[in-house]
C-alpha cells in the first residue's frame, strides 16, 4: 500500500480526512485542528481583522455622520473637511514613509480624496464640466504621486482613471459625433489596455519589482480581452443588429493569437494562457449559436426546431470545451517539462 | 502544519495508518489542476449541460408533459440518480463531473417542484411548499453521500432554501428567529464532524443561511427585521462555544486579552443589525479552526453589510453612524490591548535572549 512522506505537513485538510476515516474521534479532531492551525498566522490576521474592522466601522460612521449632515453644512465647512482630510493622508503618508504599508495605503486614500474634492466643486460652483474633464482633472492631478509611488495599487487606480476619463470623452463626443461606433470604443479602451500591459511587461524586465505581482498581468489581461470580446461577440452573434464592428473582430482575433504567443513560448504563464483559451472558447460557442441560429433557428414555439438547435449546440458545447480542456492540459505538461 | 510524525506522536496514531490513510485520499482527489482551469471546465459543464437541459425540456413538452408533475418528477428522479452514480465513479473527470452535478441540481429541483405542484393541486397551496421541501431533504442527504462537495452545498442550498420559504409563507414573524436556530447545528457539524462523511458544505450552508436576511433585505419581502431576543441569544452562546474552544488553546498570559477580545466582539456583535452579526460569527469561527477561505467570505460578507447598512431604513443615518462609531472604537481598543501585549512580550523575549 503506498505512504506519504513522514515530514509531509498535517493541515486542517488532512486532519478532516483522518476523522473522515475514524482515525481521530470527534474531541481529537477539534484538538488536532488546532494544533496543526498556523498560531503565528493567525494571531497576525486576528491583530489585523481588529485593525481592519475597528477602522473601517469607525471610518464608516464618519462617514455616514457627514452623509446625515451634509446638506446642513456651510460650503467652506464642506472643503475645509476634504482638504484637512487630503492634507493629514498626504503628510501621513510621506511622514510614514511610502514605501511602507501604511504609506501606501495613505497615498492611495489621498489619490481618492482629490477626487472626492474635484467632485465637491463641481456640486457647490455648479461649474458645468462634463463627467469625463473631473477624471482627466483627477488623474492628472495624482500623476506625480503614482511616478514616484512605487505602489501597484496606485498604479491601477490611475489606469482606472484615465481609462474612464478617455471612455467617457469617446462617448460624449466621438460616439455621438458619429466618428466611433459603441463597439469601436470599447476596442480603442482595450488597445490602451494592451499598451498599459506592454508598458508592465517591459518595466518588469527591466526590474521594476514593485510591478511585478502576478495578479498586475491577470487584470490587465482578463480586462483588455473582456473589452475586445464583447463587440466581436456581438459582430458574430448579431444579437442587437448593431452596426459593422469588423474591426473590433480583427483586433479580438489579433489579441488571441499575439497574447497565446506571447505567454506560450515568450514569457511563459499558463494562468494568463488559461485566460485567452477561456475567451477564445467562449468565442467558439458564441460563433457556434449563430451558425445553429443562421442553418435551423432558435424558435420557442415550435419544439421540433428547438430540439434539434439544442441539440446540435450541445455538441458545439462539448467540443468547444472538450478541445479547451485538451489544450490546457497539453500546455500544462509543455511549460512543467520546460520549467523542469 | 505539523509534520506527521510529531503528528502521530502527539495524538498517539500509528503513523503507517496515518500515512496510508492520506496516501489513499490524496490518490482520490489525483487531479492537481489550479482552481481557475478547474473553474473554466466548470463553466464550460455547465453551458453544456444548460443547453442538455433545454433539450429535453423541449423532448418533454413535445411529449405533452409541460407542467410540473408527479411524472416530471419521477424523471427529475431519475437524472439526479444517474448523475450521482457518475459523480460516484472515481474515473470521472472535471468536465463530465460539472456536468452530473448541473444535471442532479435539475434533476432534484425538478423533482422537489414537481412533487410541490401535485399537492398543490390535490391538497391546496399552503401544503405545496412544505411538500416539495419534505422531498428535497433526502435528496440532500443522498448528495452527501456521493461526496461530491459542490453538489452537496447546491443541494443543502436548495433544500434549506425551501424550508426557509415555507417557514416564511407561514410565520413571516418568526424567521429571523428561526433562522437563526439552525447556527449551533453548522457549528456542532463543523467542530465535531460525523465521521465517513464530509458534512462541511452542509455546515457552511447552515452557517451562511442567517446571512440570507442581510441579502434579500435588498428585495422588497420584509425580511430586513431585527434579530429578535432568540436570535440574539443564540449568536451570544455560539459566540461563549468558540471562546472556549479558543481559550483551551491559548497560552494562559494571553487569556486574558482573548477574554476581552471575545467580549467585545459579541457584544458588538449582539448590537449589530443581521448580516453583521453573523459575519463576526463566521469570523470568530475561521480564526478558531483556522480556514482561510471562510475568514475571507466573512471578510466580504462585513464589506457588503457596511454598504447595505447605508441603504437601511429601520433607523437613520445619524443613529447608524453613532452605532458604527461606537463598535469601530470598541474594537481599536481591543486592537491596541492586543498590540501592546505584543510589544511587552516582544520585548520579554529579547531582554531574556
Amino acid at each position: 500500500m503506498s505512504t506519504i512522506d513522514s515530514e509531509i505537513g498535517i493541515g486542517p485538510g488532512e486532519v478532516h480526512a483522518l476523522r473522515r476515516a475514524e482515525l481521530l474521534t470527534a474531541e481529537t479532531y477539534l484538538r488536532a485542528v488546532q494544533a496543526v492551525r498556523d498560531e503565528t498566522y493567525w494571531a497576525l490576521w486576528a491583530k489585523r481583522a481588529l485593525l481592519a474592522l475597528g477602522l473601517g466601522q469607525f471610518l464608516a460612521g464618519i462617514f455616514f455622520f457627514f452623509a446625515y449632515n451634509w446638506n446642513d453644512l456651510p460650503d467652506l465647512a464642506k472643503f475645509a473637511v476634504i482638504e484637512i482630510a487630503l492634507a493629514l493622508s498626504a503628510l501621513g503618508a510621506f511622514a510614514v514613509g511610502i514605501d511602507r504599508l501604511l504609506g501606501k495605503s495613505l497615498l492611495v486614500a489621498a489619490s481618492a480624496l482629490v477626487g472626492v474634492l474635484l467632485g465637491v466643486i463641481g456640486q457647490i460652483y455648479q461649474t458645468g464640466a462634463d463627467v469625463y474633464e473631473l477624471f482627466l482633472a483627477w488623474s492628472v492631478l495624482i500623476l506625480p504621486w503614482t511616478l514616484i509611488s512605487r505602489n501597484a495599487a496606485q498604479w491601477l487606480l490611475w489606469l482606472v482613471l484615465s481609462e474612464l476619463a478617455l471612455s467617457l470623452f469617446a462617448e460624449q463626443v466621438l460616439v455621438t459625433l458619429g466618428h466611433m461606433t459603441d463597439g469601436q470604443l470599447m476596442t480603442l479602451i482595450g488597445v490602451t489596455l494592451a499598451a498599459a500591459l506592454a508598458a508592465r511587461e517591459l518595466a518588469v524586465a527591466r526590474s521594476l519589482h514593485f510591478l511585478s505581482a502576478h495578479w498586475t498581468r491577470l487584470v490587465l489581461v482578463i480586462a483588455m480581452l473582456s473589452l475586445m470580446f464583447l463587440p466581436a461577440a456581438e459582430h458574430v452573434g448579431d444579437f442587437y443588429g448593431y452596426e459593422d464592428e469588423s474591426l473590433s473582430l480583427a483586433f479580438f482575433l489579433l489579441s488571441i493569437g499575439i497574447l497565446g504567443v506571447i505567454y506560450w513560448r515568450v514569457l511563459p504563464d499558463f494562468a494568463s494562457l488559461v485566460m485567452v483559451i477561456a475567451f477564445a472558447d467562449a468565442f467558439f460557442i458564441i460563433t457556434g449559436i449563430r451558425i445553429i441560429d443562421e442553418t435551423i433557428g432558435f424558435s420557442f414555439t415550435d419544439d421540433g426546431q428547438m430540439l434539434a438547435a439544442s441539440g446540435f449546440m450541445i455538441l458545439w458545447a462539448v467540443a468547444g470545451t472538450g478541445g479547451a480542456a485538451m489544450l490546457m492540459r497539453r500546455l500544462r505538461r509543455e511549460l512543467k517539462a520546460r520549467e523542469a | 502544519m505539523m509534520a506527521l510524525s510529531q503528528f502521530c506522536q502527539r495524538f498517539g496514531l500509528d503513523e503507517q495508518m496515518v500515512s496510508q490513510t492520506l496516501a489513499a485520499q490524496a490518490k482520490e482527489h489525483d487531479d492537481d489542476s489550479p482552481w481557475y482551469m478547474q473553474a473554466l471546465l466548470g463553466i464550460g459543464a455547465w453551458v453544456t449541460a444548460i443547453a442538455a437541459l433545454v433539450f429535453v425540456g423541449f423532448l418533454l413538452a413535445m411529449a405533452g408533459m409541460e407542467e410540473p408533475s408527479i411524472a416530471v418528477s419521477l424523471l427529475g428522479l431519475v437524472l439526479f440518480g444517474f448523475s450521482l452514480s457518475l459523480l460516484r465513479k472515481p474515473s470521472t473527470g472535471p468536465f463530465v463531473g460539472h456536468m452530473a452535478i448541473a444535471f442532479a441540481v435539475a434533476g432534484a429541483a425538478l423533482t422537489a417542484f414537481g412533487f410541490g405542484a401535485e399537492a398543490d393541486d390535490s391538497i391546496g397551496s399552503d401544503a405545496a411548499i412544505w411538500v416539495a421541501t419534505l422531498v428535497s431533504f433526502p435528496l440532500a442527504a443522498a448528495a452527501i453521500w456521493c461526496r461530491s462537495l459542490l453538489l452537496q452545498f447546491l443541494i443543502s442550498s436548495m433544500a434549506l432554501g425551501l424550508l426557509v420559504a415555507a417557514i416564511y409563507s407561514d410565520a413571516e414573524g418568526l424567521v429571523t428567529d428561526l433562522v437563526a436556530l439552525v447556527t449551533p447545528i453548522g457549528l456542532w457539524l463543523r467542530l465535531r464532524p460525523p465521521p465517513k462523511f464530509d458534512f462541511r458544505p452542509t455546515a457552511y450552508v447552515l452557517l451562511l443561511l442567517p446571512l440570507g436576511p442581510m441579502i434579500f433585505g435588498t428585495i422588497d419581502m420584509g425580511w430586513g427585521q431585527p434579530y429578535g431576543l432568540v436570535a440574539r441569544t443564540v449568536c451570544l452562546a455560539s459566540f461563549a462555544a468558540l471562546t472556549w474552544i479558543a481559550w483551551r488553546n491559548t497560552a494562559a498570559a494571553s487569556r486574558t486579552i482573548l477574554l476581552v477580545v471575545t467580549i467585545t466582539a459579541a457584544l458588538v456583535s449582539f448590537f449589530l443589525p443581521p448580516g453583521g452579526s453573523a459575519a463576526m460569527l463566521l469570523m470568530m469561527l475561521a480564526y478558531v479552526i483556522g480556514v482561510r477561505s471562510l475568514a475571507a467570505i466573512a471578510t466580504c460578507a462585513m464589506i457588503y453589510f457596511i454598504f447595505l447598512f447605508y441603504y437601511d431604513l429601520q433607523s437613520d443615518l445619524l443613529t447608524k453612524s453613532i452605532m458604527l462609531m461606537a463598535v469601530g472604537a470598541a474594537l481599536l481598543i481591543c486592537y491596541g490591548l492586543l498590540a501592546m501585549r505584543s510589544a511587552s512580550t516582544g520585548t520579554a523575549e529579547a531582554r531574556s535572549a
